[in-house]
């Protein structure tokens, strides 16, 4: 299932404009899906990476990183102590030695890594594909903070309402 | 079919009767415009008091095409006339979009935010549109991210219907339905009579009060 259609459900039960709110729609799809501990969901999967300037860019569908190695050695890399993750960054923190005051990064410029990892279900594009399962979940947190946010043409009632459909349907998806 | 001239006669005719004055006074542009301003805020009202659902006969069509291409920064920017307020939420915008009318473009701004500045979106490729007010009395809708853009489709309620283009008032049906224009006829005849009411006169007895 597309975003798309999730933010198209959404969108006619709170009664509201497509277009003036499927940006903000699809934040929060990001954000619920984001936070959402479950690993049922999520495949694995393997990605080859060069290292530029003791860094690389991961996929936008990471989830949960197993593990990262040399494409070539097969060397394994420590997370923490040889590398680190700052946002969508892979960095490369560990130096093998110190040249005219220089630290030389045990991956070198050039190299490619393979990362191993849980990701998201996406599309060819990387577009991120909701499972069935998962619609009403995001379509009540949409509700939920739509709601929140124009309390008094919704009211307290149906926020709450939204708010609790998403907590049931989260605990149904784990 | 509803013509705006037969909400400016059905009016007059309401003047007329109810104070049996000389209507002289009352222009059809001074009516017109009545009219406009009370359709707008009575469907304003209606949003906010009853419900969210748009009746299809206040609305207007409107295919238009582009006026400048800015190559720069990729942004299209089509004139198109000023649209009623309904609510802290929502605007006068039913439809912006594919001509066929089916397929609607995402809007970058409602209000304040701006959430194209979201790294979800630094990639994104679909047409996403704008509504500003750029000179004086014109307002624009602005494309970006498809430079080949020719025509549009916008549906929408107008603050005045008469300014969309071609809209001509001998031929075109006025976007209100029955109970819309109903409303509109009381609202402006009261508000009319109100402030053609003679003040009291004041007679030369001593029971003349004295404003405090």
């Amino acid at each position: 299932m597309k975003m798309d259609d999730v933010i198209a459900a959404a969108c006619e039960e709170l009664n509201c404009s497509y277009e003036a709110n499927a940006l903000w729609f699809e934040v929060l799809i990001n954000q619920a899906v984001r936070t959402h501990k479950s690993m049922s969901k999520l495949i694995e999967k393997n990605v080859t990476l060069e290292v530029n300037d003791k860094k690389t860019t991961l996929p936008a569908d990471v989830a949960k990183m197993i593990e990262v190695y040399h494409c070539i050695s097969g060397e394994k890399y420590c997370p923490e102590i040889d590398y680190t993750i700052q946002g969508d960054c892979l960095i490369f923190v560990k130096y093998s030695a110190v040249v005219d005051n220089t630290f030389v990064s045990i991956v070198p410029d050039g190299s490619k890594i393979v990362v191993k990892y849980f990701g998201l279900y996406t599309d060819e594009d990387g577009v991120f594909i909701v499972p069935e399962d998962w619609e009403r979940m995001l379509v009540a947190y949409i509700g939920w903070k739509y709601s929140r946010r124009y309390l008094k043409d919704y009211g307290v009632g149906l926020m709450q309402n939204y708010q609790r459909e998403f907590q049931t349907q989260k605990l149904a998806n784990i | 079919m509803i013509f705006l001239s037969e909400i400016v006669e059905e009016i007059r005719s309401d003047l007329n009767s109810g104070m049996g004055y000389n209507d002289s006074r009352w222009d059809d542009q001074y009516l017109e415009t009545k009219i406009h301003n009370a359709r707008a805020t009575l469907i304003g009202q209606y949003m906010i008091k009853v419900g969210k659902f748009i009746n299809d006969a206040w609305v207007q069509t409107l295919d238009i095409s582009f006026e400048t291409r800015e190559k720069d920064c990729a942004v299209i920017t089509f004139e198109c006339p000023n649209v009623i307020s309904v609510d802290g939420q929502n605007d006068g915008f039913v439809y912006v979009g594919h001509t066929d009318g089916l397929k609607p473009f995402v809007r970058i701004r409602k209000g304040y935010s701006t959430l194209t500045r979201h790294s979800l979106f630094a990639k994104k490729k679909e047409v996403m549109w704008d509504y500003k007010h750029l000179e004086q009395n014109a307002m624009v809708l602005q494309f970006f991210n498809n430079t080949h853009l020719v025509y549009v489709m916008v549906r929408a309620m107008f603050n005045n219907p008469t300014t969309i283009p071609n809209f001509d008032k001998t031929i075109d049906h006025y976007p209100v339905d029955s109970n819309l224009k109903r409303e509109i006829v009381e609202l402006v005849t009261g508000d009319l009579m109100r402030k053609t009411q003679r003040p009291v006169e004041i007679s030369n007895t001593n029971q003349t009060e004295i404003p405090r």
